[in-house]
Formats: C-alpha cells, sequence, structure tokens
C-alpha cells in the first residue's frame, strides 16, 4: 500500500480519496477508519444539545442508568446507553475498560498496573481510571503490550 | 494450552482443600484430635485467613480507597497476628522458646519484605515497558 499526503491550505474540510485495484476487505476497513475519524456524539449540557467529535470525548461512563460524556471542558449526558455508544464507536480508539466504561485511547498518557490484575489508566487531563481485570487484557493487546 | 493448564491448576488446588478440610474433619470424628490434625487445620485456617486478608487489602471490595503502602502495613501487621495465633493453636513450634518465636518473626519478615520488594520490581518493570509500549502505540497512529 502506496500512502501520500498532500497538504492543501485552500481545502476547507479533510478529503479522502482512496484509489485501489479492487475493493477487498482491506480497504473496507480503511473505508470504516475514515468514517470513524469523523465520527460525532450529541450530548446534553444545561438543557442544551451539543455535538462533539468523538476524538474530543475523553471517555464515556454509565452512572445510574445514565451515559455520560467526558470532555476536556465539559461532561454531557447521552440518550444512548454505553452499548449502543460502542457499537457506534467500532473501529475508533474506543475501548471498553469496565462495564461501565469506555475509554479513548488517544487521550491516554500513562497506564500502570493495579491491584487485583487491573490497570489504572491516566488520561491526559490527568483523570485516573481503572480498567478492570476483565477487560485489562485487550487494552494491552490493543496498545501492544 | 496455557488456559487449560491454568484451570487444571485452579482446580486442583481447589479440590485439594476441600479433600483436606473433609478428610481432617472425618479423621478427628473417627480418631479424636491429636497433634497432626491440629496441625492440619491450623494449617487450612492459616490459609483461608491469609486469603482473606489479601482480598480485604488488595482488591477494593471492601476499602476502596488506601494508599499501597497502608495496605501493605495493614496487611503485614494483620497476617503477622493472625499466624502466630495459629501458630499458638497448633502448636507450630516449642511455644515456651524464644528463640523459637524469634526466628518465626524474623521468616515472616523476611518473606514478606521479599515479596514487596519483588513485588515493586515487577511494578517498575512492567509500567517501563507499558510506557514504552503506549509511546509506540501513539507513534503509530501518527501523534
Amino acid at each position: 500500500m502506496n500512502l501520500s499526503v498532500k497538504e492543501d491550505p485552500q481545502l476547507e474540510e479533510i478529503q479522502v480519496a482512496i484509489a485501489c485495484p479492487r475493493i477487498d476487505s482491506r480497504v473496507c476497513q480503511i473505508i470504516e477508519a475514515a468514517e470513524a475519524a469523523d465520527l460525532h456524539l450529541a450530548g446534553l449540557l444545561d438543557g442544551y444539545l451539543h455535538i462533539v467529535g468523538a476524538h474530543e470525548v475523553l471517555y464515556i461512563e454509565a452512572v445510574d442508568g445514565k451515559t455520560f460524556l467526558y470532555t476536556a471542558q465539559a461532561v454531557l449526558e447521552s440518550s444512548s446507553c454505553l452499548q449502543e455508544l460502542e457499537t457506534d464507536l467500532v473501529g475508533t480508539e474506543f475501548i471498553r475498560a469496565s462495564r461501565q466504561l469506555l475509554v479513548n485511547l488517544a487521550h491516554l498518557e500513562r497506564l500502570r498496573p493495579y491491584l487485583n490484575a487491573r490497570l489504572e489508566l491516566v488520561l491526559d487531563n490527568q483523570e485516573h481510571l481503572i480498567a478492570s481485570r476483565q477487560f485489562a487484557p485487550a487494552i494491552k493487546r490493543r496498545i501492544g503490550i | 494450552m496455557h488456559d487449560f493448564a491454568k484451570s487444571v491448576f485452579t482446580s486442583t488446588c481447589r479440590l485439594f482443600t476441600i479433600y483436606m478440610l473433609a478428610g481432617t474433619l472425618a479423621a478427628i470424628a473417627f480418631t479424636g484430635l491429636s497433634y497432626g490434625l491440629t496441625l492440619t487445620l491450623t494449617l487450612l485456617l492459616a490459609s483461608f485467613a491469609f486469603a482473606f486478608l489479601r482480598a480485604f487489602f488488595f482488591t477494593d471490595h471492601i476499602i476502596k480507597t488506601l494508599s499501597y503502602p497502608v495496605r501493605i502495613l495493614g496487611f503485614g501487621l494483620a497476617a503477622f497476628i493472625l499466624l502466630t495465633a495459629c501458630a499458638w493453636l497448633g502448636q507450630w513450634f516449642p511455644m515456651d522458646n524464644p528463640w523459637a518465636w524469634s526466628t518465626f518473626a524474623l521468616i515472616y519478615l523476611a518473606i514478606l519484605g521479599a515479596c514487596c520488594l519483588g513485588y515493586q520490581i515487577y511494578f517498575r518493570r512492567t509500567s517501563g515497558s507499558f510506557d514504552a509500549a503506549l509511546k509506540d502505540y501513539h507513534q503509530r497512529m501518527g501523534r
């Protein structure tokens, strides 16, 4: 695969064009990844609906039957449940860290072993999250440990 | 294969504990309490005590927020007290010999220290390798 990137200040948004001899599974994966990079999520804050890019969300947590999107600036309440968001975010850097938590690995600054085979995740806003022992191996595999 | 071996090992440990407990209680019922049977019972009690303390101090099922050094201290003290009680109940060594007690305490401290040191080494090595892997991951993602 040859990858070429052309920077053009005159463009208003990113344009992705894929040239391929045939559309196979690899091309489909590339298309999915490109679509995932442009994903947006909606959440309520102070009665107003806000649209944020998925890349801005640090993590998503389910608490007391409600789902919250945590960005660097705000916490938005999503109308979708965690499972729905997990499905929508397939192909992105979001990964399940526990039964109540989805973490965006793009904002992961450090990770440490924690008690009882869990992982301590430190985000780039210095928040500490704990990945459960059930999901810690998947996080390690994704990162390449 | 690894999961299979792990499953066999875990089941063996569980079954051994059950068989030992049942066998010891049955032996006591038929033959009465002897030194060997008391020793076995106190070893089982010590095993249960350590498992309980490990779950109490090193998971967050009961204690949610406590620093790691305080956990080590709490576990160390509580485990020593319980182990001493089991040693006394089971007459693991001459109870009226202060040297025996000193050796017991020293061995306990040595093992506890070795475990703490071992975990610290493991933690530092693992954290270092985690940091390197995470850095590689971010580079692969173009950050």
